[in-house]
């Protein structure tokens, strides 16, 4: 329901007054409660669910699939998002899908894909976000992180692989351990990126905005967050009218912001996984 | 958008009355079907005209030379193309999908391909390269009820009636080459139908419901209709069946199934969406009921590709120059 | 590669240990999505499992969809790419996933007490997010229990159910594998009734292995109904001592 005029320009001054004062007295830099579970899904290779305070739901699996590669080099990694409520391929499902792929593509070693030098594994990452209140970009990225985390690639069977690595790339097709506990950890060495939205009114910024917040802001810059630094910037539409105009210093204040909101996220994600 | 048209009160309080009273419109019995009429095309294989009462569909079944699917080898190809056009029904848009449509493929296509009526294996030419591709297109003429049942009697009939040309495999390995005896110089082949899958849509009407709308009080005793569910259970009197409903009393039903069903004894297939609960064993013998019709409209099917078999037979041509002998 | 695998055995064990009247695990919660939904159910059938959300009786948001002396119903149904064994996308207009949503919101128009909300609309959305046999009976009982969480007055449950025909065996509540090794039909009954709702059956059988069919799937319909009318009344009463509604 869009906002009224007063509604509107309440949230916008107590937004950009210094301290800012936020409709639900959260800090700036703090996030709603979320409720979040990882291996939810059995015919995954991984999956997890991350549910927030306002109703906003996401499911992300991870599937892998054996391919043939000419190009031992390339990452293949597919990132696809289904939106209720919106038509496929719609600007904010694109946004979502080629953000989280670049991201995990860039950041991706492509040995850990590796099966033999003919074989790879191509990962799908499928997102269903079943509702949202405020912007899907932070919450998809949440989840899609913590299913990477629990995501688990087969062995290939003791018996197909010879003593040393070269019989290893002989063999045809690979043959897996039927064994599932006898899997590698995708995220053994890599830990995946993280994307996270903050919306910028006047001179301040937070993360984690409401659907409200989001109506009376200028605009959303988005990081990538990867390796315990900042690896992508983006400015985002956060709504129809915005003017995406800021200033060096509110841009330069949302890269610190969302860096250390994504170390404490990161942290806080790992720790569901190990628990 | 065209909507679907709305019978008014007073028709649908009249048909539901005479129903009551255990009469149709037409002075059909409940199981009694509509006047069907099927014809061949005096020229051309496959080519059927059926009429059901004033239901009229057209199918034509045409085959062509392509290359197999990748995954099946040895499997021709088998399409049923049902694309309802304006011309049946006002009610019905080009190009724009209907629930009904949707329905009506579906079911089709489970009642003919899916049953595995048409052996589709015997379609292969040389394995992973060349197979027949048949292909099924239904035609609606003009929409008075029980559409997929028509075009499922004239897509079981075109399929017997068609015959695709001959073809003979010369050559070996890799240099095979295929043949193509045009119909005019070799007898054409019949196509192999094993089963002959019959649709027959039965109508449920809720008498109760239909009582209410007559006193004028629409669903008012439905809570009751709930209490007295487990008295009336075993001896449920108050659902009216009728087979082949015509569209007025398709568009006043409270409910329907379709069952396919094959002289056999076999079903292929039975929908029956989610309206009205129906009492399980009503619903048996509606299944019974449909390998009846199955049995009657497949004898009629034969009677009319003799009738047409025989009128083509000028001078006993076709049996000499037959290349199979009689099994 | 279903014919490698030993369906049923002369001992009268499936493939996952079951005798031939048993239904698979049931797991069902109810008031699982509180906060973006009116009404909300998590169903698991052995691995299959639903998530349904509904939202409504509610204004219409759309004129055509005002019908004048009863309540609307849409379904919408999203398939999750990975729930099956291989990753598979389907387009949202796929005919299989439209024709269930039709066979469901028929079925939902007339079980609900619709006269009671004219001019309204009740949206139902499922997602199947991982699939293993039994999709449509699975999204039925779903609906079912969402719509009572929604605390929409219905005539009695809608509980659904598979059962097949192997040989001359019966089994009830197939699963992904037994499904393609042999025809079966889903039901739904209301209830605990013997009134037949849904009914469907896709593959060839011989017309007198269809009333044993019938039979065993009623039969598992009215244990599907007992499982969730437990937990409905398990819910209920939590809520009651909490006090909250």
């Amino acid at each position: 329901m869009p906002l009224s005029l007063t509604e509107e320009s309440y949230l916008s001054v107590s937004l950009s007054q210094r301290p800012p004062c936020r409709p639900d007295g959260r800090d700036q830099l703090q996030f709603r409660p979320i409720d979040a579970a990882a291996g939810i899904l059995p015919t995954t290779n991984g999956s997890a669910r991350i549910r927030l305070d306002d109703g906003g739901e996401c499911i992300v699996g991870v599937k892998a699939e054996v391919i043939a590669v000419s190009r031992p080099d390339d990452v293949h990694v597919e990132v696809d998002c289904d939106i209720v409520g919106l038509l496929p391929s719609s600007p904010l499902q694109n946004l979502l899908c080629s953000t989280l792929e670049t991201a995990i593509k860039n950041s991706l070693p492509s040995r850990l894909l590796r099966i033999t030098t003919k074989y790879r594994y191509k990962i799908f990452v499928d997102g269903i976000i079943l509702d949202h209140v405020s912007h899907p970009l932070t919450l998809f990225s949440m989840t899609t992180y913590l299913a990477l985390l629990d995501t688990r690639l087969p062995r290939l069977a003791p018996d197909s692989i010879g003593g040393n690595d070269n019989d290893k790339d002989e063999i045809g097709i690979p043959q897996f351990s039927s064994d599932w506990a006898d899997s590698d950890r995708l995220c053994m060495s890599w830990s995946p990126p993280l994307v996270q939205l903050a919306i910028i009114v006047g001179k301040n910024v937070f993360v984690d905005a409401t659907g409200e917040e989001a109506e009376v802001s200028d605009g959303g810059l988005l990081t990538v967050w990867h390796d315990g630094r900042v690896v992508g910037l983006r400015v985002v539409k956060t709504r129809d009218s915005s003017k995406q105009v800021f200033s060096i210093n509110s841009i330069s204040n949302a890269v610190e912001v969302l860096a250390s909101a994504s170390r404490d996220i990161e942290k806080a994600l790992k720790e569901i996984r190990t628990s | 958008m065209p909507r679907d048209l709305t019978p008014s009160t007073i028709e649908n309080t009249f048909v539901l009355k005479a129903l009551t009273e255990r009469t149709r419109l037409d002075s059909r019995s409940f199981n009694q079907l509509r006047d069907l009429d099927i014809s061949f095309s005096s020229t051309d294989y496959g080519v059927v005209d059926v009429k059901l009462g004033r239901t009229r569909v057209i199918a034509r079944i045409s085959a062509e030379i392509t290359q197999p699917y990748a995954d099946r080898p040895y499997d021709g190809l088998f399409i049923i193309s049902t694309e309802i056009s304006p011309m049946a029904a006002p009610t019905f848009e080009a190009g724009r999908k209907s629930e009904d449509e949707l329905v009506i493929s579906r079911i089709i296509e489970k009642s003919i391909r899916r049953s595995g009526a048409l052996d589709t294996e015997a379609l292969c030419i040389i394995s992973g390269e060349k197979c027949w591709a048949i292909r099924a297109d239904v035609h609606f003429l003009d929409h008075d009820g029980g559409l997929m049942d028509a075009a499922c009697i004239a897509v079981s009939a075109g399929l017997l009636h068609f015959r695709r040309p001959d073809i003979t495999i010369v050559g070996v390995g890799s240099r095979r080459e295929v043949i193509l005896h045009p119909i005019t110089e070799r007898v054409p082949v019949p196509l192999a139908v094993l089963h002959v899958p019959i649709c027959v849509t039965f109508s449920f009407f809720d008498v109760r419901k239909a009582s209410a709308a007559i006193a004028g009080l629409p669903g008012k005793d439905n809570m009751k209709e709930a209490d007295d569910d487990d008295v009336e259970e075993e001896n449920d009197s108050s659902t009216t069946v009728l087979v082949d409903a015509t569209l007025q009393e398709e568009l006043l039903r409270h409910g329907y199934m379709s069952v396919t069903a094959n002289t056999n004894r076999e079903i292929c297939q039975i929908q029956k969406g989610g309206d009205m609960p129906v009492e399980v064993g009503k619903l048996l013998s509606c299944a019974e009921a449909a390998i009846m019709v199955a049995e009657k409209v497949t004898k009629l099917i034969n009677k009319r590709l003799k009738e047409d078999e025989a009128r083509r037979n000028v001078g006993n041509l076709l049996v000499e120059a037959r290349a199979e002998n009689d099994r | 590669m279903a014919s490698r695998i030993e369906i049923y055995s002369p001992e009268g064990l499936r493939i996952d240990g079951r005798r031939w009247n048993e239904v698979r695990h049931f797991r069902c919660a109810i008031n699982t999505h509180p906060v973006s939904s009116d009404g909300s159910s998590v169903i698991e059938q052995g691995n299959t499992k639903v998530i349904c959300n509904v939202i409504g009786p509610a204004e219409p948001t759309l004129r055509s969809r005002v019908i004048s002396d009863r309540v609307s119903i849409s379904v919408k149904l999203v398939v999750a790419p990975f729930s099956m064994i291989e990753r598979r996308k389907r387009p949202q207009n796929d005919s299989r996933i439209q024709e269930m949503c039709s066979s469901i919101q028929h079925m939902f128009e007339d079980a609900v007490i619709a006269h009671l909300f004219p001019r309204s609309q009740i949206d139902v959305n499922l997602y199947i997010v991982a699939q293993d046999g039994g999709v449509l009976q699975a999204c039925i009982n779903a609906t079912t229990l969402a719509l009572i969480d929604a605390g929409v007055p219905m005539y009695d449950y809608v509980c659904a159910c598979t059962a097949g025909m192997l040989d001359r065996e019966v089994l009830l509540d197939l699963n992904r594998i037994e499904e393609s090794a042999m025809p079966f039909l889903t039901m739904a009954t209301i209830g605990g009734t013997r009134k037949v709702s849904l009914l469907q059956l896709e593959m060839t059988v011989q017309f007198d292995r269809l009333e044993p069919m019938m039979a065993a799937a009623m039969s598992g319909c009215h244990h599907i109904r007992d499982l969730m009318d437990s937990e409905v009344r398990k819910h209920g009463k939590s809520r009651l001592e909490r006090g909250s509604f």
